[in-house]
């Protein structure tokens, strides 16, 4: 028997046209565009192609002076300019400039296109993507508290130090939320019954269940473990989803301390909308990345995932494509059993549930306001595993369940899945860049058939817009040169990462980024050999330019242009080298620049006194304050501090240091912790989530371009100096090699 | 003194006596050059003399006229001229009479039926010891290649009965001063004209680039070489009962032409071609254009089928396609040897498809090998040069000499020019050693070899429209595909002076081509389908369709006329004013306009009109001049009679005046544009606002098209 469809009905089929009726137009005018391109300008003069390309840079660069041109529509129009700079580049670039001259030239011709291919496709998906992000009203839970649903809490933890799961699991039992309709389980993968029974990890293990559940039983909560690490995390979780029962699941990695209102924040939508599946928050972290300590010096430098979390999800969320991050999110038990639990197949399990689920229907909601608190990966090296997992997890959903052939997902969800598979192919693309200038001016491989003339007709203003393009949807968050510098870094690590995922989909396995882990000194990643080579290739490539310059007349031009770019790869090297080199972080307790009151009462002198608090942590708190006294090293204070929810606490506390500055007095007190106080510091220091938006927006404060500029070029001064060690100490190395030789063997003279 | 004047009475009464035929032959018309320089110590240049087939030279006077430089020393200056290898008279330098006039008589033993080379040579001092410059500035001879001139005194001879002789006797291109042939049919109908066509393409490409003119009508023209195109029925009743035997296929006959009296005229000819069917006259027509090769032997032929190579656009004479490498053998430069100090230039000419879009980005290559003397001063070198500029030089800077393989050279695109282009080679040899050193320039050479090559790059076919220079620069657009498929020609009225008009049109095209353009149909049809249109006319014939899109508009209900009012640049289009009138183009007077078909967007319709059938045919013979074609440049050329010139055989060169009046358009290797990609790649501003107006429209109609969808976004949770 033949089953059939059945066919729409004539006043469903009119249903649907009027439902997409105004899209013709857009497809109409979007085509006609398209068709302009098509078009080509070549057979206009050189100057009227140039001033249409600089006409267009001109056009962006006023209009992104201006705020409102950041609002649709003009926020359309600007975003419609720059795609039309880029896609006109592109036609130009497969029309005029692929010219087959022989093999060799050819294939790093193909090569280099193929890099810039990708880099315009993901451009153009990552307009797509901050097209019109989406900025959403908070939406209450109902007053009939009877109709909350139940949350589970869960802390999935493997190897971390218990004490960062005791901080998280501790602010989880301070979450704003009925008692009776929460429970927490920390979820113990490094206490599995396999690695208990493991000869090499029985012992770490043991101690660490028996620390874990002591943990759970001071705080009063669950403690879940399983046989094996089947799975990873998402073995853990769908474990614990056989154990718990809760209508919503509330998952925190364990360095992830959540605020207070967590709950009141993100359970709302789910009361209000029964196919909502998910809620995602940023995950916000406390301390800084590598790159940022080296980049940012004192100052705040905005994470490099703040561009994730704070625009392009946002812009997600519009498409109904914001995902599932694995940690600081909401979901529904209902819709995650429907498909089994988390999805293992790749090791984003996270992204990959979420598109399991979109592509059944369910709706995504992104409340964009930092509600937990985290540590990022403290070294380049945990910096390096993270973020190959999850661009290996990318390849791998792209690889498995590719977003453009997969059934149920909308058209925009598909491209929102695609940018996000595709860009982590960037590290490919980025080499390819490193290498192309060095391909033409060493191995004299004409790879870019382009005049000068075109070059600035298209290229430049191409490359012109792409900046402003970014200063304009991400300026807040990514200062100038950054993106480069992060892809930069990450490049010569995630491109084999990366090829060999593409060959080997289900190959890459789970491997748990440590955190909590310092440097005692500053030192060289030994990852920065390879920026080394990237430095010596491209310097070789700029003396073998000058040379060209004065031997091939003909092509000054191309020589010029790709000196050029030689000399911006060996900025590029220099800053990597100069992020590369890490600094010191030997902080236990990651301290955070807050902004507010509290009081200190100093009992040698009898005096309370209203202080501007300067930083925060688990350990102690900075403040400043006009004194009419000397502090005292090692002075008792008493802090009394006042949450959000208005509770005050008092700390007692210890004046590590105190420094006259003009008139004011900086301190540093360090709390003295006895165990009764330590619920009310983890209240104090994390439950604020209005402490974080805080400490958010004064990542993204305006910096002066000069400022920014004396950073880099102290990075790329660092680098500097890095390549001049190494050169000197291998040239040492060589010559005493060299002089041993010579004494071990004395030549023989007659 | 009295033996010569005897000798000369004598030869001039000789001359009566055989009623021999003279013409005065110009050496301008010889070269492109006005005037030849010969420099330095010693130099020498040589000119092609042609001598056709079917003369029998009977005498040959040079006429020459020249200048030397003041301070050459006569004892030791001299001129020499040689007629193929052999000298033939010898005259010194006299600076004290600087411009000379002289008469040679040429020995006509030393020509032979071909191209004959007159050398003219130079042994040139200003010092009488050996302390000379050997190429110092007053070296120098001038012959005035306008005021010199050849006397030639000739017969014809008999014309071969054998249908072998058309490959170079009958239509020879060394015919001076041009060839004329008389296309006889039974009709003007759209068929015969087909045939008549293809014809004339066929004769017009043996004449080379020499001019020929034809004409036509349904009898025979006595005096000049006739063609008989038709009917076998046709054949018969021209030629009478029995001329032509019976036969199943395309059937060619050569015959000894008919006076006009009806007897015998041996030295023109008469060629039949017939064909009992349709089909079998294209068949021997196309047999008939194409006998490029001494067979048959037979003075008549029977044609049943004929089998052309296939034929690829852009595929005309002498034109460098992208996808291949040339090697200079193949482009007409062998091995050569610059030898001496002043051993002057050799050049290649070649064409680019003339819509060849040439870009900034793309270079030709040169792989050049070539061998050099010993001895040679370390500055010597030899220029390459792209239409007359300097655009590379290579250093001959090994003091033993050297031969050098594969020498490869870049030169950007730009320099080279869509259609007609000459790379040029420039040797400069300079001698080691003082002024007073003992000169032995022997060992100055230096030699390119035939197996160097030149290649380009893949270039995009694109050419704002219009451009009746590159009509007569090589047919284009009619000669896109090189044999006038999608081309027509429309003849808006039934008549042999519109209809010859027309061939001379065609064998203009073919000429420039360099290919019979056997798929050129001719027409009094309006033609429906996308071609390319040659259209001939009277004005009152032309269709109102016509004259509304083109740039003079002869309208019964007025005469639309532009006049350039301001004066641009050479480069720039400066719109005409238009003036609305009533008035008349005038008689003697002719048209040729270009403009785009009002029928078919980027197809093109050329237009040759007059007010009636003699001004068209009078325009048609004009525009067979060289200076006509010349002058003939954007879309609106008119032409006049003009007043008769001596050095052009005493023929009037016509006047003409040109302009470009019309609305470009675009058109390139597929022809045909839409009317949208027309007006956008000839306005550029319309283009950029297109473009923004869609970016602005786009951008509101997504504001207003995702509004609801971000309310629902919003409100769904």
């Amino acid at each position: 028997m033949r089953a059939s469809l059945p066919l729409p009905t004539r006043a469903e089929t009119a249903k649907w046209v009027t439902k997409h009726a105004f899209v013709a137009p857009i497809v109409v005018l979007a085509v006609w565009l398209i068709y302009l391109i098509g078009l080509r300008e070549g057979h206009f003069s050189v100057v009227i192609q140039s001033g249409a390309g600089w006409g267009c840079v001109a056009i962006l660069a006023v209009m992104s002076l201006f705020q409102k041109a950041k609002l649709a529509p003009w926020r359309f129009i600007f975003l419609l300019i720059s795609l039309y700079v880029g896609l006109r580049y592109m036609w130009w670039r497969t029309f005029e400039t692929l010219l087959y001259t022989n093999l060799s030239d050819f294939i790093g011709m193909a090569i280099l296109y193929f890099a810039e291919v990708y880099s315009i496709v993901v451009y153009v998906l990552q307009l797509f993507v901050s097209f019109w992000p989406l900025e959403r009203e908070r939406v209450a839970l109902p007053v009939d508290k009877s109709i909350w649903p139940t949350v589970d809490i869960f802390i999935p933890t493997y190897t971390e130090d218990e004490e960062i799961v005791r901080v998280t699991a501790m602010a989880a039992t301070q979450i704003d939320y009925p008692k009776e309709k929460i429970n927490i389980y920390i979820l113990d993968d490094g206490g599995t019954l396999a690695r208990r029974n493991d000869v090499a990890k029985a012992d770490a293990a043991w101690a660490r269940r028996l620390r874990l559940k002591t943990i759970a039983g001071q705080l009063g909560v669950n403690y879940l473990t399983r046989e094996t690490n089947q799975s990873a995390k998402a073995g853990n979780v769908n474990h614990a989803l056989t154990k718990s029962s809760g209508d919503l699941i509330l998952f925190l990695d364990c360095d992830h301390v959540p605020t207070a209102n967590i709950l009141q924040e993100t359970v709302g939508p789910f009361v209000a909308d029964d196919k909502l599946f998910l809620v995602q928050t940023p995950h916000f972290f406390c301390n800084a990345a590598p790159t940022e300590r080296s980049i940012g010096g004192d100052g705040p430098v905005p994470d490099e995932s703040e561009m994730f979390y704070r625009l392009i999800h946002p812009g997600l969320d519009f498409w109904n494509a914001s995902y599932f991050c694995g940690s600081a999110a909401l979901m529904r038990r209902k819709h995650l059993e429907e498909i089994g639990g988390i999805s293992g197949t790749s090791i984003t399990e996270d992204a990959e549930t979420a598109l399991a689920l979109h592509r059944r229907g369910y709706r995504s909601r992104y409340v964009n306001k930092p509600l937990v608190c985290g540590l990022a990966a403290g070294t380049y090296s945990d910096y390096i595993l993270q973020h190959t997992r999850w661009a290996q997890g990318s390849v791998q959903i792209m690889m498995l369940h590719n977003p453009l052939l997969v059934s149920g997902l909308t058209i925009a969800q598909r491209l929102c899945y695609l940018n996000a598979c595709l860009f982590w192919f960037f590290g490919i693309a980025r080499i390819i860049y490193f290498i192309s200038p060095a391909a033409f001016l060493v191995f004299g491989l004409s790879i870019y058939h382009a005049a000068a003339p075109q070059i600035v007709a298209y290229s430049l203003p191409h490359m012109v817009s792409t900046v402003l393009v970014s200063g304009f949807l991400f300026g807040r968050t990514r200062r100038a040169f950054l993106s480069e510098i992060y892809e930069s870094i990450q490049s010569v690590f995630l491109m084999p990462a990366v090829l060999s995922a593409v060959r080997h989909p289900h190959k890459p396995s789970f491997k748990v980024t440590p955190k909590g882990i310092g440097l005692e000194h500053a030192q060289l990643n030994t990852l920065s050999f390879f920026f080394f080579a990237i430095f010596v290739l491209n310097f070789a490539a700029v003396q073998a330019g000058i040379l060209r310059f004065w031997t091939q007349p003909l092509h000054r031009d191309v020589i010029i242009v790709t000196i050029i770019w030689g000399i911006y790869n060996l900025f590029l090297a220099l800053w990597s080298l100069g992020a590369l080199w890490e600094k010191r972080q030997a902080r236990a307790q990651h301290r955070l620049m807050v902004v507010g009151k509290a009081m200190v009462q100093f009992p040698r002198v009898q005096q309370r006194v209203e202080v501007d608090l300067i930083d925060l942590s688990m350990s102690g708190i900075g403040f400043s304050a006009k004194l009419d006294f000397e502090v005292k090293d090692r002075e008792r204070v008493f802090v009394e501090a006042a949450s959000a929810d208005g509770l005050v606490s008092y700390f007692e506390s210890e004046i590590m240091r105190g420094i006259e500055r003009k008139d004011l007095t900086v301190c540093g007190a360090k709390f003295m912790a006895p165990l009764q106080t330590f619920p009310d510091i983890v209240h104090y220091v994390y439950g604020d989530s209005g402490r974080w938006e805080e400490v958010w927006k004064a990542r993204t404060r305006k910096v002066k371009q000069t400022r920014i500029m004396s950073q880099l070029m102290v990075m790329g001064l660092r680098g500097a100096w890095v390549c001049l060690t190494i050169t000197l100490l291998t040239s040492w190395k060589w010559i005493s090699a060299k002089i041993d030789s010579r004494v071990r063997h004395p030549s023989v003279k007659t | 003194m009295t033996k010569k004047l005897i000798f000369s009475v004598c030869l001039y009464l000789t001359a009566l006596l055989t009623h021999a035929e003279t013409i005065k032959l110009p050496l301008q018309e010889l070269t492109a050059l006005s005037t030849l320089e010969l420099r330095c110590v010693s130099d020498q240049r040589e000119i092609q003399v042609p001598l056709p087939e079917r003369w029998e030279l009977k005498r040959l006077v040079l006429h020459l006229r020249y200048t030397v430089s003041t301070n050459l020393i006569p004892d030791s200056s001299q001129l020499v001229i040689k007629m193929r290898g052999e000298p033939i008279a010898q005259t010194r330098l006299n600076p004290m009479a600087p411009d000379v006039k002289v008469g040679i008589e040429i020995p006509i033993r030393l020509l032979t039926p071909g191209y004959n080379s007159l050398i003219f040579q130079v042994a040139q001092h200003f010092s009488k010891n050996q302390c000379e410059s050997p190429c110092a500035p007053d070296l120098w001879t001038n012959i005035s290649l306008q005021d010199s001139y050849l006397d030639m005194e000739f017969d014809w001879k008999p014309v071969p009965t054998a249908l072998s002789s058309l490959a170079s006797f009958v239509f020879d291109p060394r015919l001076l001063p041009h060839g004329k042939v008389h296309i006889v049919t039974e009709d003007v109908s759209a068929k015969n004209a087909t045939l008549s066509g293809i014809v004339a393409s066929g004769i017009a490409r043996r004449y080379d680039y020499r001019r020929v003119e034809f004409t036509s009508s349904r009898v025979l023209r006595p005096g000049v070489d006739n063609i008989l195109i038709g009917s076998r029925t046709f054949a018969t009743s021209v030629l009478g009962a029995g001329a032509i035997r019976p036969v199943t296929g395309g059937y060619l006959k050569a015959l000894p032409m008919k006076t006009a009296n009806g007897g015998v005229d041996p030295t023109r000819a008469l060629l039949v071609v017939t064909g009992e069917t349709d089909l079998a006259i294209k068949i021997a027509a196309i047999t008939f254009a194409n006998i490029s090769f001494k067979f048959p032997g037979s003075d008549d032929l029977e044609a049943f089928s004929f089998k052309m190579p296939e034929v690829e656009q852009y595929s005309g004479r002498e034109t460098i396609r992208s996808d291949q490498t040339y090697s200079f053998k193949t482009l007409d430069f062998p091995t050569q040897s610059f030898v001496g100090l002043n051993p002057g230039p050799r050049s290649i000419n070649f064409r680019l498809p003339p819509d060849f879009s040439i870009r900034p980005n793309q270079y030709a290559k040169l792989a050049l090998n070539f061998s050099y003397g010993a001895g040679l001063k370390a500055g010597s070198s030899f220029n390459i040069g792209i239409n007359g500029r300097g655009v590379r030089a290579v250093l001959l800077d090994s003091p033993s000499g050297n031969f050098i393989d594969n020498y490869k050279l870049e030169i950007p695109t730009y320099v080279f020019k869509s259609g007609a282009n000459t790379l040029t080679f420039t040797g400069h040899l300079n001698l080691t050693g003082q002024v007073c050193d003992l000169i032995n320039p022997d060992n100055l050479f230096l030699t390119i070899y035939e197996n160097s090559t030149i290649s380009f790059p893949p270039m995009p076919h694109f050419v704002e429209m219009p451009k009746l220079e590159l009509m007569m620069l090589s047919g284009y657009p009619l000669t896109r595909w090189p044999d006038g498929h999608e081309a027509k020609v429309w003849l808006t009225e039934r008549n042999d002076k519109v209809l010859a008009a027309a061939l001379n049109l065609v064998g203009v095209i073919t000429q420039r081509n360099g290919f019979p353009l056997f798929e050129l149909e001719f027409t009094y049809e309006q033609p429906t389908d996308a071609v390319e249109l040659l259209v001939v006319g009277s004005v009152p014939s032309i269709p109102a369709g016509l004259w509304k899109a083109a740039p003079l508009k002869l309208l019964e209900d007025g005469v639309v006329v532009p006049y350039p009012v301001v004066r641009g640049w050479n480069a720039e289009f400066v719109k005409p004013a238009s003036s609305k009138q009533k008035s008349f183009l005038g008689q003697d007077k002719g048209l040729l306009m270009q403009f785009q078909s009002p029928w078919h967007s980027g197809r093109t319709v050329t237009l040759l009109t007059g007010n009636g059938p003699d001004d068209i045919a009078f325009a048609g013979t004009a525009l067979l001049t060289a200076g006509a074609q010349n002058q003939s440049k954007g879309d609106l050329v008119l032409i006049e009679p003009g007043t008769p010139d001596a050095n052009k055989f005493g023929e009037p060169d016509p006047k003409i005046n040109a302009m470009l009046a019309g609305t470009p358009y675009a058109t390139g290797q597929r022809g045909s544009y839409s009317a949208i990609e027309s007006f956008f790649y000839t306005n550029a501003i319309a283009y950029y606002v297109a473009g923004a107006l869609a970016i602005i429209v786009l951008g509101v109609s997504m504001y207003f098209g995702l509004m609801a969808w971000r309310k629902k976004r919003k409100t769904s949770s």
